[in-house]
């Protein structure tokens, strides 16, 4: 299972600049836009390592320790353990110090291990598209997939596949009716008590979440997430018993500013408006067709972190037990999302790699998980007095907290969560056929 | 979010009379059109231009009935709207102009605009005709339909007439007059019977798609207003304009300045007909190995998701059926893998109706709700062939002509504009994550035949996907038939809105 490193570490004063600078043209090779490794130019080369599934380097601020200050963001999905990932962006690295060194505490390549556990935040919720695939997994399935559609464009590969089907037919229709049935059924049963034995932790989550975060908390906050998803027998039942449901609208109008052009201020001390200093420009550079990224960072209100903890606990706990592959009740543009709840439960920070354009990709969680939304972020400044139903304003607050990313790697950027559902689905064909191969090779 | 068929309350006359006849009507019963692109060179003398030409702009409002009972259609029908460069050039001050969308403010020549658009390569608008920006600015679009040609001559005489009459302070782009006909039989020029597809609005007269989905001030898809752009109360010293109802600005003394206008986007989009015909032509050679224009007509109509009649693929799979000609009472729940009309089509791009990859039919239709078009569309240019031989199967010696159809040289294709009240929600949206999207509903290489930037240099082929039994077929690389040539991002303000442009209190 791929695991999530998110590491937050100081830049020392002044070095802003200087880490920008080795940045920017490390993503601009990802990219593509330069694709030449100036000698002496520090590099990270992702695509040597096997194990990368995504991975970005953005710069944030820093306002707690002081109004210039700033941080690195660096956060990776990996598969294997932590110490081998240490081991493979070292490797991978042309010049760890030249980024690295920028941050306080780093003490050169060979203590880099400490200092990144030093630096780790824990994820409060962490979805994962695809559980059971590695990089290469997916590589692999890629890569099959363009070697069955070569095959498939050959023009004899209609006449073969028009064999193939009069293959099957020795025995009656019934028996290949009845065996087919009791293959399905001894399936369904298989998958109905596998789900089961992953859902049965559920109970020990919520417990957990509950000596954590308060029973009030996690009821209340378990109930905002599901109001709007009475699609589900489930949650329509337990809405309908707790008479829970979206509180009606203030207003039929958006709360959204009539000034397109203005920009964001921050709402309060400390709330980060990356878009305000960074890049005026309405369309960020993490807007291109097949996958894209979100860092998005808001300030909790004062004594409201336990509730998102709480609503954080309820997210990763379905996450974890219950989410199908490559959806997340109902969302299928996601390959790996994270929450984390951080700075003492001041800030709460979400890291998402998903697909198509940012527009699509909040329209898609306005339609599928409305209250969802809200429940994550209700309890942060500037939210919109109507939540996520007020869709002009929803977007206006999200994009005021989003943080461009310096680098943005993935393994496997033109695929879509969809593409490898379905990717998944031929490599099982392949494999299923592999086991007859005998037949074809004795002809 | 809102469920189909949506009840809204029927729009009054007086309300009708406020919104322009373009955004309700695709003014069918008159064929030919003309578009005069305009630029202010004076503020004060364009405003007074604006004043005469206000009354004669065609609203909304309900046709009158004769005694024997039928419409009294009007021969003449005046539209306008307006470039964000031509909102400020007749004098709009910037805190105007910046409660307008961002898109509409950055305009569709924006490099923004047009990476979101596929508008690159040969579409760039550094290549355009009109609207890029090598050429001089689009200030305001008249739109005239009218029954005749001669009809449309006289029309465009008398609105050169005024031009005149502003003494230099509105010129009509030189060289920049365009004109769109509908043609014989609906036939776009690659031989398919179009403009089928047209969502009703809510409220005029019945159910429909919600009214603020085309019409700004009012609940959209979402049931919420979004902001419409606004003017502060002093500008407004005619009182042209209703007060702003939206509560969390009441004290600031704003006017509604988008209420009952909308947004139209224009493109003019020029058709490769040889060549789309000769893709069909090589494809079916290398598929069958055989000159078979009934193969191209196949192939061709996957590629359109509809026959060339107009009959949708799911409900005429095998063949083209005249009987089910024009329908779009149809749905893709019994066709979920694109057997009967690929996933990859233009039509099921355009509008995925009930099937969007992974979502349920609620879901989907909701979706596909939230990006919905009005489109008004004229053709340009001579037709290269007679689109009826592609609907007549007996007529063979016709057919042979497409097997060697040659480009002459001449323009041809259509005008189109499309109405919505978001051109970044519903407009941009649709060109970008539909149409233009080579992994749309699971695909992996395969944009909108008919509209998507195929054939990019610094991106992988795009392929048409024919899923079929026992296997899927697939094309070779999709040649980019469809060019842009010309584009504007436009206000079409109400007609109190006119009337406030013609007088407001400038600087």
């Amino acid at each position: 299972m791929p695991r999530g490193l998110t590491v937050l570490a100081p830049v020392r004063p002044g070095e802003e600049k200087r880490l920008r600078d080795v940045l920017r043209p490390i993503g601009d090779d990802i990219r593509g836009r330069t694709l030449n490794v100036a000698a002496g130019r520090p590099h990270i080369d992702f695509n040597r390592s096997s194990r990368i599934h995504f991975a970005r380097f953005a710069i944030l601020d820093d306002l707690d320790r002081g109004p210039d200050r700033k941080r690195l963001l660096y956060s990776s999905n990996y598969d294997g353990d932590l110490d081998s990932h240490v081991a493979d962006l070292i490797a991978i690295t042309s010049d760890m110090d030249a980024i690295w060194g920028c941050c306080e505490g780093y003490a050169g390549r060979a203590q880099f291990g400490a200092f990144v556990r030093a630096h780790t935040c824990e994820p409060n919720a962490f979805y994962i598209a695809f559980r059971d695939e590695t990089v290469q997994a997916i590589q692999q399935a890629i890569a099959l997939r363009r070697q069955v559609r070569f095959l498939l464009d050959a023009p004899a590969a209609g006449r073969l596949a028009n064999i193939l089907p009069s293959l099957s037919r020795r025995e009656p229709a019934w028996v290949g009716f009845v065996r087919r049935a009791i293959r399905t059924a001894g399936r369904s049963l298989s998958a109905a008590i596998a789900r089961s034995i992953r859902a049965l932790p559920i109970v020990a989550d919520l417990l957990r979440a509950i000596v954590r975060c308060g029973f009030k908390n996690v009821y209340s906050g378990t109930l905002r997430i599901i109001a709007s998803l009475d699609r589900y027998a489930v949650f329509r039942h337990v809405n309908r018993l707790t008479r829970n449901q979206l509180p009606p609208m203030r207003s039929v109008y958006s709360s959204v500013v009539l000034d397109h052009s203005s920009v964001p201020v921050p709402i309060v001390p400390g709330d980060e408006i990356p878009s305000a200093q960074e890049d005026l420009s309405p369309t960020f550079r993490e807007d291109v067709v097949t996958q894209n990224q979100l860092t998005l960072i808001t300030v909790v209100r004062e004594g409201e972190a336990d509730r998102v903890r709480a609503v954080m606990a309820a997210i990763d706990s379905y996450a974890r037990r219950l989410a199908a592959p490559g959806s997340l009740i109902g969302i299928s543009t996601i390959h790996f999302v994270r929450w984390l709840v951080i700075d003492d439960g001041r800030r709460l920070m979400m890291i998402s790699d998903y697909d198509g354009s940012w527009e699509s990709y909040i329209d898609e969680f306005a339609e599928m998980i409305l209250s969802g939304l809200d429940a994550i972020w209700e309890t942060s400044y500037g939210y919109p007095p109507d939540g996520a139903r007020d869709l002009p304003a929803l977007k206006r607050f999200l994009r005021s907290h989003q943080v461009p990313s310096e680098v943005f790697y993935s393994a496997y950027p033109e695929e879509t969560v969809l593409n490898i559902v379905n990717d998944r689905a031929l490599a099982d064909v392949s494999a299923a056929m592999a086991e007859h191969i005998g037949a074809l090779q004795r002809l | 979010m809102s469920q189909l068929p949506q009840r809204s309350p029927r729009f009054t006359d007086d309300v009708l009379a406020e919104i322009q006849g373009f955004v309700t009507s695709g003014y069918g019963h008159l064929s030919s059109a003309a578009y005069l692109f305009l630029q202010f060179q004076d503020a004060g003398r364009a405003r007074l231009w604006l004043r005469r030409l206000g009354p004669a702009i065609t609203s909304a409002r309900a046709w009158p009935t004769a005694p024997s009972g039928e419409k009294i259609k009007p021969t003449l029908a005046l539209n306008i709207g307006f470039t964000a460069d031509g909102l400020a050039a007749i004098g709009l001050p910037r805190r105007v102009l910046n409660t307008f969308p961002l898109e509409f403010q950055e305009g569709i020549a924006d490099h923004n605009r047009s990476r979101i658009l596929g508008d690159t390569e040969e579409s760039d608008p550094v290549e355009w005709e009109l609207g890029g920006p090598r050429k001089p600015s689009i200030h305001a679009v008249l739109i005239v339909h009218a029954e005749s040609d001669d009809g449309l001559a006289a029309a465009c005489h008398t609105q050169r007439a005024l031009l005149v009459d502003a003494a230099g302070g509105v010129v009509e782009l030189p060289g920049s007059m365009q004109t769109g006909y509908r043609p014989k039989g609906d036939y776009e020029p690659f031989g398919f019977h179009d403009g089928i597809a047209q969502p009703p609005i809510a409220g005029i007269p019945g159910d429909g798609v919600p009214t603020g989905e085309f019409i700004l001030g009012y609940p959209n898809h979402y049931q919420i207003i979004p902001p419409t752009p606004v003017t502060p109360a002093e500008l407004d010293h005619e009182a042209a304009l209703p007060p702003l109802a939206n509560p969390y600005h009441l004290s600031e003394q704003l006017r509604d300045l988008g209420i009952n206008g909308s947004y139209v986007v224009y493109r003019k989009l020029e058709q490769d007909v040889a060549a789309f015909w000769q893709f069909m032509k090589s494809e079916t050679v290398r598929s069958t190995g055989a000159n078979d224009t009934g193969h191209m007509i196949w192939l061709a109509s996957r590629c359109v998701g509809r026959w060339p009649s107009g009959a949708p693929l799911v409900l005429a799979p095998g063949a083209d059926d005249p009987q089910a000609a024009d329908r779009d009472d149809f749905m893709y729940g019994d066709d979920p893998n694109g057997l009967s009309c690929p996933l990859g089509s233009h039509i099921r791009r355009a509008n995925p109706r009930d099937v969007i990859k992974p979502y349920d039919k609620a879901q989907s239709l909701s979706m596909s709700e939230a990006h919905r078009l009005l489109r008004r569309a004229r053709a340009f240019g001579p037709p290269l062939f007679d689109a009826a031989l592609l609907t007549d199967p007996t007529n063979l010696a016709g057919r042979k002509n497409l097997l060697d159809l040659a480009d002459d040289g001449k323009a041809r294709g259509i005008h189109f504009f499309c109405v919505n009240a978001s051109i970044k929600r519903q407009f941009e949206f649709v060109q970008q994550t539909w149409c233009g999207n080579p992994r749309f509903a699971g695909l992996n290489d395969n944009k909108d035949p008919i509209l998507g930037d195929n054939a990019r240099t610094d991106q992988a082929p795009s392929h048409m996907t024919i899923p079929q039994r026992p296997l899927s077929l697939r094309t070779a690389a999709l040649p980019r038939f469809v060019k842009v040539r010309a584009g504007a991002y436009l206000f079409m303000p109400s007609i109190a809105a006119l009337r406030f442009l013609a007088a407001f209190r400038g600087n």
